[in-house]
């Protein structure tokens, strides 16, 4: 990749958002957000297309599932970042066969899964 | 008593078997071999609502608008009467006419006449709707205590990795990462107490308490109740305010102090808090001192956590913070 991509986060715990943000940007990746809730992550993808996006599933009581159905009509490849169990996503279609890395996440293995889902992305489109 | 006892005592001659049954809270109904309702006791007429000339003489299958007309249930009677089998606690769900969706646990045995050998089934009931409506909250509860634990141990761990380490002992590494730790204790056990009517005034209180009196001097404002979302980025951003003022600023002298205000206003019809800390007499501010941390949590906390604006200034008298959030 010659740009740097964009990463949207959607994650409501102020810390832990912190904490991606700075985890991202670290690893060479530019951050759209953190955006705390459903309508504040919509607002940004009305004015910005991410290359991938990291979502928790639970933000503040409401679930992260409209904004994975928008990403998915936008063809924009996304990974979780939840403490749910994949017996608790599998209610939703568009979470059920996303990659969760879980919570909290080892650095290692987000950044592995979101390099993955960066390159699957890539060949799909070339 | 529960049926095994029940069944040894009807098959003895000694015992007023009538009484017994009709003592029994719980539906009970003798079967022929055919599923027809020989006789039923007075739980069985009460918990379901039906009338003993409308279920005597009447297959099971076909009693209270067919509710116990299932495949499966059909079959396992079915099988008690050649077999001697039982069935133990089989579960139906069902609307049942006059008493609505319950669930039922149905327990059913062979009985033999002693008299002429003729064969009935005694079936048992037992409501267990509540148990499992219990057993279902229990369930919800608990995914959401280990939903907020794992949210918990994210943002410890988040903490941790981002307090500074750069040019630091490993006390004044583990001293910031506590101070910080227990601004997120607080605002944790403020987001799970009962709603006091006052939030605001109360996680000033906390996050000012270890401040000699008088240093830190509030201008109370409205009393305000916060949003959950509200608590810990107002925590965090007290704290660093007050870190701040005692390593670098107003409190770092004994004749420095700070002020603390709050008002609500109204802008474009929305509330919104105004905060405001003010410090004076303190050292001459040089150049901003706060760790890179301190001051992505002020801009992430105001900005993204609050929706609002934060405003940090270095005036020649003190250092002056104003918070503009949406109340909503």
């Amino acid at each position: 990749m010659h740009q740097t991509s964009l990463i949207l986060v959607v994650e409501d715990e102020l810390l832990i958002a912190m904490e991606l943000d700075l985890t991202l940007q670290s690893a060479g990746y530019q951050v759209l957000g953190p955006a705390p809730s459903v309508s504040a992550a919509l607002g940004l993808l009305r004015a910005e297309r991410p290359d991938a996006a990291v979502l928790d599933v639970n933000l503040a009581g409401e679930w992260v599932t409209p904004v994975a159905e928008v990403l998915r009509a936008m063809t924009v490849p996304f990974i979780l970042a939840s403490g749910y169990r994949a017996a608790e996503l599998h209610v939703e279609p568009v979470l059920r066969d996303a990659v969760n890395v879980g919570k909290p996440s080892t650095t290692d293995l987000l950044l592995r899964e979101l390099r993955s889902v960066l390159r699957s992305s890539n060949s799909d489109q070339s | 008593m529960n049926l095994e006892d029940l069944y040894r005592l009807l098959r003895s001659a000694h015992v007023q078997a009538q009484g017994i049954i009709d003592t029994l809270e719980e539906p009970l109904l003798v079967l022929d071999n055919a599923g027809c309702v020989i006789n039923g006791n007075r739980g069985f007429f009460e918990t379901f609502r039906v009338g003993r000339d409308d279920t005597v003489g009447r297959s099971l299958f076909e009693i209270g608008d067919g509710q116990w007309n299932i495949a499966e249930l059909r079959r396992l009677l079915g099988d008690i009467v050649p077999k001697s089998a039982a069935i133990i606690g089989y579960e139906v769900q069902a609307d049942f006419p006059a008493i609505g969706p319950r669930t039922m646990l149905v327990t059913a045995r062979r009985l033999v006449h002693p008299d002429n050998n003729s064969t009935s089934v005694l079936v048992l009931f037992e409501d267990v709707t509540n148990r499992r409506r219990g057993e279902a909250d229990k369930d919800i509860l608990l995914a959401e205590t280990r939903h907020r634990m794992n949210n918990l141990l994210a943002t410890v761990r988040a903490l941790a990795t981002q307090t500074a380490v750069e040019g630091r002992s490993g006390e004044e590494y583990r001293h910031a990462f506590l101070g910080r730790f227990e601004a997120v204790i607080r605002a944790e056990n403020l987001a799970l107490d009962a709603s006091p009517e006052d939030d605001l005034s109360a996680l000033i209180q906390q996050a000012l308490g270890a401040a000699e009196p008088g240093r830190c001097r509030v201008v109370p404002g409205p009393p305000i109740r916060l949003k959950r979302s509200q608590v810990l980025p107002i925590s965090l951003i007290l704290h660093e305010l007050v870190t701040n003022a005692w390593k670098y600023g107003a409190l770092s002298r004994p004749e420095g102090v700070a002020h603390l205000t709050w008002s609500v206003e109204a802008v474009a019809g929305k509330s919104v808090l105004n905060l405001a800390w003010r410090e004076e007499n303190g050292p001459p501010v040089i150049s901003p001192t706060r760790s890179g941390f301190g001051s992505r949590l002020i801009k992430h906390s105001a900005e993204q956590s609050l929706g609002g604006t934060a405003e940090l200034r270095y005036e020649p008298t003190g250092l002056t913070f104003h918070l503009a959030a949406p109340m909503e």
